[in-house]
């Protein structure tokens, strides 16, 4: 079977600290966001892995907008980009 | 205890200097800051005064929690009839000044009257003296605090000052201290270059001490810890409120080149993260702060490197970025700054350039009418020209140095309803559409179109269950849905009057949530040792909202006023905007429910007779009904 790729590009508060702006993970079959965090904390471990369930998962199917918030139990297909971002809370 | 119990009232145009007590049944009822301000706004500044003359009256007000070890206690409320809206005028500015105003002696400073020449007045140590400032007159803000520092040879002497643009009469001119911090909104600078006061400079070096210190300090330390373990604490200690560039962007309500998308290409070039990677140099916080939400930056590349400063917060980053469709960080910076050196509301400024752009994109002014300048979107120096010449008002730049509603008026033809506005006042940098418990906040706010009045931001959080428990409505607890918001929008009404009355920082008591009303009131007995309760308190906020409802009644606001300019309303956001596509804000069911929620006359959004005795309000309800209001 193929592999699975997905590119997760970091913003807000995981960004500054992994010093990344982002990442890309191959999978055998299509992952969960949970998975795809799991993915996150093996290769960086730490807080930033921790801080991602209190982001925003934003999904861009194919690797396009328009993007869609969604939770930690979506499938993510081959390709699809995920974009880790701070809430929007008061300013 | 943590009260100083006086206010200094300064006369400027017969130079009368006076100490009044502040009473316990005054401070019990009204707090503090705010709510101290705009109890003395309802009852001498009454309607027929114009906001200009010597007849209307400066407030400087402090709470009870202001230069005490309380995280974020540096507040300070500035107010006075706005000649910018012609009605309530009220803004809060962080850093030392609030503090040291506390350590000298005084709860609150009260200016009336006009001085004949410039001046600047010192406060020290329960006195006060009014000293000579034309040699200040034409200088920048910046360069204006360094100065009466050098003059004063005290290096400790906090300085709130006005800048060239309230000079000038810019009507949404700020009171800047400690460098950048502003109090910016509503023109309070321009009420004081109207009285000739360039500065109030202020030393205290006296202590508060508390009522039981043992228990402030036990309860202090729990709600630092508190502070630490939320989940908002590492987001705005690394990035403050520039998250929301990218935040707003992804959930695509980034006011972009005027509200006509949520989306902007150019969002990373302009982001916090950008801004933190490349130029920052450290955090840097007010008085007494856990949250270090600020940043000293230097920008080392492209046309504006060496420019160094402190912050910006969001208003201004995405105001002179996404707003007026500009992708280059330093020009925004730039911008930011000399609004900052000028000494001018940075939302007002980016909203006046912003409108005039888009009327320029539409054909309705043209080059004849700029004076030459291009403002295709995206053109930073017809932008950094705008501030200039807005400032110095000449120009084009004066016809926006009145505010967009004034501009509008003088362009006429169809331009008014591009003028983002509510009652006169500049709205914020996020699209209503995509946040509707923030429009309501906004169309309802008592000082005009402003986001700091309410901060509904339980509206993220996304817990249908809690939006049950606490509101009521499971919608309630996302942006995108209407019912419930006028509920929510109460409670955090009065969450903002609890800050900016105690005058400590939102960050913490809005955002965060972090201290009850009952903790307050606990708080407040082991400080100060007066009897407050978390009923009182309560009623206390609920009191303030109502005077300050009051007075914009007294002034002609009624529920026809409470709303949005109509993009916003019957535009819906376009496709690219993904998770907020396709919406409009429901604005009428929402203000039915939050009358509802505050007593209020449905019809007229007036509130009753009975409901403003009810909260001890009955001179107000009188005055009101003298008038045929109630």
């Amino acid at each position: 079977m193929a592999m699975v790729t997905v590119e997760v590009e970091y913003l807000g508060v995981i960004r500054l600290l992994l010093k990344k702006k982002s990442d890309t993970f191959s999978f055998d079959a299509e992952p969960s966001v949970e998975e795809v965090v799991a993915a996150i904390d093996a290769r960086h471990g730490g807080q930033a892995a921790q801080e991602c369930f209190r982001q925003l998962f934003i999904l861009y199917r194919g690797g396009h907008g328009p993007g869609q918030v969604v939770d930690r139990q979506v499938i993510l297909a081959d390709r699809s980009l995920l974009k880790i971002a701070s809430l929007v809370t008061g300013g | 205890m943590s009260y100083c119990g006086k206010a200094l009232r300064v006369n400027l145009t017969s130079g009368s200097i006076n100490v009044e007590d502040l009473s316990e049944e005054l401070l019990l009822g009204c707090i503090g800051g705010r709510g101290l301000n705009m109890v003395r706004l309802y009852d001498e500044v009454p309607p027929e005064v114009d906001a200009l003359s010597p007849e209307n009256k400066l407030f400087l007000g402090v709470g009870p929690l202001t230069g005490t070890a309380f995280p974020g206690s540096g507040r300070i409320n500035i107010s006075a009839k706005s000649p910018q809206t012609g009605k309530l005028g009220d803004s809060n500015a962080g850093g030392f000044f609030g503090p040291e105003l506390k350590f000298a002696g005084f709860d609150q400073v009260i200016i009336e009257g006009q001085a004949t020449e410039m001046c600047y007045l010192l406060i020290k140590d329960g006195g006060a003296e009014i000293r000579p400032a034309q040699h200040l007159r034409g200088l920048e803000v910046f360069a204006t605090q360094e100065k009466v520092r050098e003059e004063l040879a005290d290096p400790k002497v906090q300085v709130a000052c006005i800048g060239l643009a309230a000079e000038n009469g810019v009507k949404y001119a700020g009171v800047f201290c400690n460098l950048v911090r502003a109090a910016a909104r509503t023109g309070m600078g321009a009420v004081m270059a109207s009285k000739n006061l360039k500065a109030v400079a202020v030393r205290g070096t006296g202590g508060l001490v508390p009522h039981d210190r043992l228990k402030v300090e036990a309860m202090l330390a729990a709600i630092d810890q508190q502070i630490r373990g939320h989940a908002e604490f590492q987001p705005r200690v690394l990035l403050g409120t520039t998250r929301l560039v990218h935040a707003l962007n992804e959930a695509g309500c980034l006011a972009t080149r005027h509200f006509q998308t949520g989306r902007f290409e150019g969002a990373e070039a302009v982001s916090g993260e950008y801004l933190a990677e490349k130029y920052k140099k450290k955090s840097k916080g007010c008085f007494s702060c856990t949250i270090p939400c600020s940043r000293f930056f230097e920008l080392t590349d492209g046309e504006y490197a060496g420019l160094k400063s402190e912050g910006p917060e969001f208003e201004g980053l995405a105001g002179f970025s996404s707003r007026v469709g500009v992708s280059d960080i330093g020009a925004a910076l730039k911008g930011v700054d000399l609004c900052n050196r000028y000494g001018m509301d940075v939302i007002s400024t980016s909203e006046c350039i912003s409108f005039a752009m888009e009327l320029y994109q539409r054909g309705l002014i043209t080059l004849e009418d700029t004076g030459g300048l291009d403002l295709s979107w995206g053109n930073s120096e017809s932008v950094l020209e705008l501030i200039r010449q807005i400032t110095y008002r000449q120009g084009f730049g004066d016809l926006l140095a009145d505010g967009v509603v004034k501009a509008a008026e003088r362009l006429g033809a169809d331009t008014a309803k591009y003028a983002m506005h509510v009652k006169g006042l500049e709205i914020f940098q996020a699209d209503p559409r995509g946040l509707k418990g923030y429009a309501l906040g906004v169309a309802v706010a008592t000082r005009g179109g402003d986001h700091l009045r309410a901060e509904p931001s339980f509206e993220f959080t996304e817990n249908p269950q809690e939006g049950i428990r606490r509101f009521g409505a499971a919608e309630s607890a996302f942006r995108l849905e209407y019912k419930g918001k006028g509920r929510v929008v109460k409670f955090y009404e009065e969450r903002c009057v609890l800050a900016d009355s105690l005058n400590v920082c939102k960050n913490t008591l809005v955002n965060m949530e972090i201290l009850s009303f009952a903790e307050a009131a606990e708080l407040l007995r082991a400080d100060t040792g007066l009897a407050f309760t978390e009923e009182g308190l309560q009623k206390s906020a609920e009191r303030i909202m109502n005077i300050e409802r009051a007075y914009i009644a007294r002034e002609g606001v009624r529920r026809r006023d409470d709303t949005l300019p109509q993009r916003f309303l019957t535009e819906p956001l376009p496709a690219e905007c993904g998770p907020s596509a396709g919406s409009v804000v429901e604005l009428e069911p929402m203000l039915d429910e939050y009358y509802a929620a505050r007593g209020w006359d449905k019809a007229t959004g007036l509130p009753t007779r009975k409901g403003l005795e009810a909260l001890g309000l009955d001179k107000i309800a009188a005055d009101l009904a003298k008038r045929g209001l109630v």
